[in-house]
């Protein structure tokens, strides 16, 4: 849309001076992706997307239904292995490693890059052993070490002061935003790097889902948060970076303040402004 | 059309009609300047209830979309624009209002040779045309006759600068008239504000058309 001087020039006159950007520290890119197809059969979802996420943030994937954010988002716990006719070409690294090379432990990348999906998922299980899940995969089956680890998911997962009297109870008593944020704590519990998040407050009310999006801000500060969300306002609350992406491409990624008020690209524009998608 | 965007079309009505009423303020004080007008100055000071009751439709315009629609990228740049011409439109009726007050509180006419020398008709039709501008840029959402204004403007400061310089030797010679000289200056200044004012309404049209941000930049023209 703009030629390469204009944009220096926009630069130039970007409200806030270039001198207090350059201020933030660097952050270290803790997953990057370089030249991804992904195909369904012969069907490509994902066209050579090449992009680098920063460790203990909060990226943003929008885009309008079936454009490729959960294919895209699935990649980084390789969760699309799972369907038969999936392939992907190019590259996903994982603090420098390639993912998708014959070396990978799958077992340890799941344990690494934790997710949360859409509808809460709780096993019928105690909360206890909902949260111990991964954890008890992982062998340790120590009674106090999973007290002591599962209190820690709890608490922060926020969940602690609601359960900590019940923890024999079923997970599936709880509200959705409780259920939810039982998902978070067996996430956190096994302690992963990156986690993965698709939409998981659009089954939440919207008390249920401010108290999510409060604790997705906490957690930014120890894990890498990558979060698909059909709500911008969320991306634009929550998230320190946003990727837009349309029918299998990214069109635009940049700093989330950037991408709502000064979009460099019309259809990105066309999307957040709602006029079409 | 989604909701937002009639909201949006709405305002950009308001906006549009609150603007035309400020341009007929000026063309009015204009003729009472002209011909001594005080009945026309009157009218004016009458009509700027109608600016300020404008101004707080549109600022409630711009919170309720605010409030509502949460507008982004463009959207939300437009609002903002939109506020913030708001307050501009307000305080140029206001300037417009102060040149009636002088011309209601002068007790004859101004003389031709000093409407001359400071080049008062001149000023007024430089600050219509800058205006005209500014609405047809709006209106057209062109960036290019916006800053076309920026040049007219410096022709004000000018124009101003020349009248305080005249003023001092002018009111020396002449005291039966220095309360219309005076009154001359003042009025000239008013039009440089207004100046002022219409540039930034053109400032805020190239703001949320192209996301450029020209405040404060002093070589405005190079940047265009
Ligand atoms: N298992 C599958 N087999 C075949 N095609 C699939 C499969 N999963 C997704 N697709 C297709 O790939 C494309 C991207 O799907 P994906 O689920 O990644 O989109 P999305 O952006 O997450 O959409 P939504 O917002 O609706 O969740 C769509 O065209 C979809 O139909
Ligand atoms: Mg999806």
């Amino acid at each position: 849309m703009v030629s390469s001087t204009f944009a220096m020039e926009i630069n130039l006159m970007k409200r806030i001076p270039d001198s207090l950007e350059t201020q933030k520290p660097q952050q270290k890119i803790a997953l990057s992706v370089y030249d991804v197809t992904a195909w369904y059969g012969d069907f490509a979802a994902l066209h050579n997307i090449s992009m680098s996420i920063k460790e203990n943030q909060i990226t943003s994937l929008i885009g309008p239904s079936g454009c490729g954010k959960s294919t895209f988002l699935r990649l980084f716990n390789r969760m699309n292995d799972f369907i038969s006719d999936f392939r992907v070409s190019g590259t996903v690294k994982l603090n420098g490693k390639n993912i998708y090379s014959k070396a990978v432990d799958v077992v340890q990348l799941r344990k690494d890059v934790g997710m949360v999906f859409q509808k809460p998922n709780p096993f019928p299980k105690s909360i206890f052993e909902n949260v111990a899940y991964g954890l008890r995969i992982q062998g340790i089956n120590n009674k106090s070490v999973l007290e002591e680890k599962v209190e820690q998911a709890l608490k922060q997962a926020d969940l602690w002061n609601d359960v900590k009297d019940i923890l024999k109870r079923s997970a599936l008593a709880l509200s959705g935003g409780q259920q939810q944020r039982v998902c978070i704590a067996r996430c956190l519990a096994v302690e992963p790097k990156v986690i993965l998040m698709d939409e998981p407050t659009s089954a939440l009310d919207p008390i249920s889902t401010a108290r999510i999006e409060v604790l997705l801000n906490e957690l930014k500060d120890r894990y890498t948060i990558v979060i698909v969300t059909h709500n911008m306002q969320q991306a634009a609350r929550i998230s320190q970076q946003t990727a837009f992406f349309y029918i299998g491409d990214l069109i635009e990624f940049s700093d989330t303040e950037k991408l709502f008020t000064n979009p460099e690209e019309e259809r990105t524009q066309n999307y957040v402004t709602g006029r079409f998608g | 059309m989604s909701n937002l965007q009639h909201a949006i079309f709405e305002l950009k009505e308001s906006m549009i009609d609150m603007a035309h009423l400020v341009r007929s303020q000026l063309l009015l004080s204009r003729q009472a300047y002209l011909d001594f007008d005080t009945d026309i100055a009157k009218t004016i000071v009458e009509n700027e209830k109608r600016v300020n009751e404008m101004e707080l439709a549109n600022d409630q315009l711009c919170e309720n979309i605010i409030a509502l629609y949460n507008p982004v990228a463009i959207d939300l740049r437009f609002v903002i624009a939109m506020l913030k011409s708001n307050t501009d439109l307000e305080r140029m009726g206001d300037n417009v209002e102060g040149i009636a007050k002088y011309i209601i509180g002068m007790d004859k006419p101004f003389k031709k040779a000093y409407i001359d020398a400071f080049e008062t008709v001149k000023m007024f039709d430089i600050c219509i045309e800058m205006f005209d501008n500014a609405i047809e840029a709006f209106v057209l959402e062109n960036t290019n006759v916006a800053a076309s204004l920026f040049k007219q403007d410096r022709q004000l400061d000018k124009l101003n600068q020349h009248a305080t310089q005249i003023a001092p030797n002018l009111l020396m010679k002449d005291t039966a008239y220095s309360k219309e000289i005076l009154a001359s200056v003042s009025i000239i200044r008013k039009l440089e504000r207004i100046g002022d004012q219409v540039t930034n309404l053109a400032e805020e049209i190239i703001f949320y058309l192209d996301a450029k941000v020209l405040k404060h930049l002093k070589k405005k023209k190079k940047f265009l």
